[in-house]
């Protein structure tokens, strides 16, 4: 409570200095945006640690001077500390695919579930809500049971991608769709979003069953599995058709925050503060579902992750989405990558789905959150 | 002129909710709408504000026509306080009042800027919680921080001189004495040079702070002049259906002063009648 307090009396105190000159320069103002939300510099900190952390635990040990050394060996510079060749097969060919992907989903699903609480100003909204998660999976699904039928002969190189691909195509089709069914008056109407989500979500669901009739022993498993999430099928091969598109929409988000504060009054009270609403929610649904799509077509379905990173956040360090959006990203990156380490040493030499991890601990702070709600 | 409508109308689908409403609101003068619940008051005061579509008529903000106006350069000389506004993240007051200021921030805001937030907040007397949690406030305190917001929009005078002030029911939850403040406020930027136009109930109010009066019904212009003008026995039972006594203002001189007797045809009714006649 104290240690909250005090982060809040800091951000408060950060935006009082005066600042000239040099100052002025992007860069610069970055920085010294870092540097003075304590949030941001202790959330930065513990996510590097988090990071050393999961890629030096599990069934082979890697010391923290061993990981230096493997990683500035790749670089040509050797360091004086001896390894074995297996622990660098482990590092580079699983371990360090597989946290930069969770960097990066955790990172996209909570400033996914930031972005749709703005859109819809309800503090509960998650990427799974607009049905972009469900969406990616049905297509997913269906390149599971139906992809070795029609990538045969000189497509079946291709089938590595086929699954990340399909997701990827499902999301974006699905929030596409939301939003043109929204949009079908003239303007962006929230609750249209919402039950056009919802819908969907169901016919999504309604594929999906339909399909698990369909499949067979094999192809169940692997539903099943992706289905509850994993960070498992990170491979570098796949983290370079991901990671650009969950890059992507930084360009979409910039300047964004300021913006989505006055959005939060309203849409008619935004647009008297001289914002285009319009068009800051189309980089908003864009942007969600760009990164939605393209980290549920490795990871499968990781829930709650979107719903409790800002919500943490918001609790410590205030609404104001300039900070917020940042450590939201960082918190995710943190959630999602403990999550992960936690799912493959607690039952070693298994492995327990990452969803299955994240809903656990997700489900009852939803719920703690309901019910606080209706206390106030 | 700074605010000039001309046969302004409003339809939603089928309906017709404005129709022929013409005003002019000059630099300094403070215009107050006044009419019975559904008359097309908030309607008037959107089109005014650029939230909705006008179905017929001219209007010109500041000699220009509204759609002439690009949208980031009419925030910064026009504000809108909404009749409700909701919030439902945990911003801090100061925090919403800032919000105000966006339409003149570039990349992040000054020392001016904060300076005007909190000048903004004492003049609504809330300069005490500041630090508090918008969501924790009460429903006049939250009404008061947004009137800070509105008014640290057009805080300061633009270079030349003409800023817009809607207010949609500025009053509403408010006790006496900040009903008071708010529209001693209104008038301080009217004489500025804003020209205010604000959407009340309360006659008395209207009368004693507004230069002058429209009174809609069903989407109708009933009557537009000075409160002397306007409000009169008459036109008060014709909009509102109701019988009033009109008077000098014991204290304030030529404004006139509405006292409610009761519903028209009732000659008057309330304990007073009623007690009578046992």
């Amino acid at each position: 409570m104290y240690e909250a307090a005090r982060i809040r009396k800091n951000v408060n105190g950060a935006g009082g200095g005066t600042r000239r000159g040099l100052w002025r320069t992007a860069p610069a103002r970055v920085l010294a945006f870092t540097f003075a939300s304590p949030a941001i510099a202790i959330l930065a900190a513990a996510l590097i640690a988090l990071l050393i952390l999961a890629v030096g635990v599990g069934a082979v040990e890697i010391s923290v001077p061993q990981i230096f050394a493997i990683l500035a060996s790749k670089a040509g510079i050797t360091l004086p500390f001896a390894y074995e060749a297996q622990q660098e097969s482990v590092l580079m060919a699983i371990r360090l695919p597989r946290v930069i992907l969770g960097l990066f989903v955790g990172a996209g699903l909570a400033v996914s579930g930031a972005l749709l609480q703005g859109l819809f100003r309800n503090p509960l909204a998650d990427p799974g809500l607009l049905g972009v998660s469900s969406g990616a999976a049905f297509f997913a699904v269906l390149a599971i049971v139906l992809g070795d039928r029609f990538l045969q002969g000189a497509f079946a190189a291709y089938s590595s991608f086929g699954l990340p691909l399909a997701a990827f195509v499902g999301g974006t089709l699905t929030i596409a769709c939301v939003y043109l069914i929204a949009k079908r008056h003239g303007s962006l109407d929230t609750a249209t979003i919402l039950l056009a989500g919802i819908a969907i979500n169901a016919l999504a669901s309604a594929g999906i069953g339909l399909l698990i009739f369909a499949a067979d022993d094999a192809q169940l498993r692997t539903i099943t599995f992706w289905n509850l999430g994993s960070l498992a099928g990170a491979t570098w091969q796949s983290l370079l058709v991901a990671v650009p598109l969950m890059v992507l929409p930084l360009f979409l988000l910039r300047n964004i925050g300021r913006q989505m504060n006055a959005l939060m009054l309203g849409d008619a009270e935004a647009e008297h503060l001289g914002i285009d609403t319009e068009r800051l929610k189309r980089r908003m649904v864009l942007a969600v579902g760009l990164v939605v799509g393209a980290g549920v077509s490795i990871t499968g379905i990781v829930g709650f992750v979107g719903l409790v990173a800002p919500h943490l956040i918001r609790l410590t360090a205030g609404a104001d989405h300039r900070t917020l959006l940042p450590a939201s990203a960082l918190l995710g990156s943190a959630l999602l990558i403990g999550a992960d380490l936690l799912g493959r040493t607690a039952v070693a030499p298994a492995e327990l789905p990452i969803g299955v991890i994240t809903a656990a601990i997700g489900a009852p702070f939803f719920l703690w959150l309901l019910l606080r709600k209706r206390r106030a | 002129m700074a605010i000039s409508g001309e046969h302004l109308g409003a339809r939603a689908g089928s309906a017709e909710l404005l129709n022929g409403i013409s005003l002019n609101v000059g630099s300094g003068e403070v215009l107050s709408v006044i009419g019975p619940n559904g008359a097309g008051k908030t309607t008037l005061l959107k089109i005014l504000a650029g939230e909705r579509r006008r179905s017929a008529g001219k209007l010109r903000i500041g000699g220009r026509h509204i759609e002439d106006w690009e949208r980031s350069e009419i925030s910064k000389v026009r504000a809108v306080l909404p009749q409700n506004s909701s919030l439902s993240f945990p911003f801090k007051v100061r925090e919403v009042a800032m919000l105000g200021r966006g339409p003149h921030i570039r990349f992040s805001e000054t020392r001016r800027d904060r300076e005007i937030v909190g000048l903004a907040l004492e003049k609504v007397g809330i300069g005490r919680l500041s630090e508090r949690c918008f969501t924790t406030l009460s429903g006049g305190e939250r009404q008061r921080t947004q009137l800070a917001r509105v008014l640290a929009q057009i805080w300061e005078r633009p270079e030349n001189g003409e800023r817009f002030l809607l207010l949609d029911e500025p009053t509403e939850g408010l006790d006496i004495s900040h009903q008071h403040t708010v529209l001693e406020t209104a008038r301080e930027l009217a004489s500025e040079g804003t020209a205010v136009v604000a959407v009340l109930h309360d006659l008395n109010l209207a009368a004693q702070y507004c230069d002058k009066i429209l009174v809609l019904k069903e989407g109708k212009q009933v009557a537009l002049g000075s409160p002397k003008e306007v409000l009169r026995t008459g036109t008060i039972r014709d909009v509102y259906g109701i019988e009033a006594h009109i008077s000098a203002h014991p204290k304030l001189r030529d404004i006139p002063l509405v006292v409610p007797i009761g519903a028209a045809g009732s000659n008057g009714s309330g304990r007073a009648v009623s007690a009578g006649a046992r």
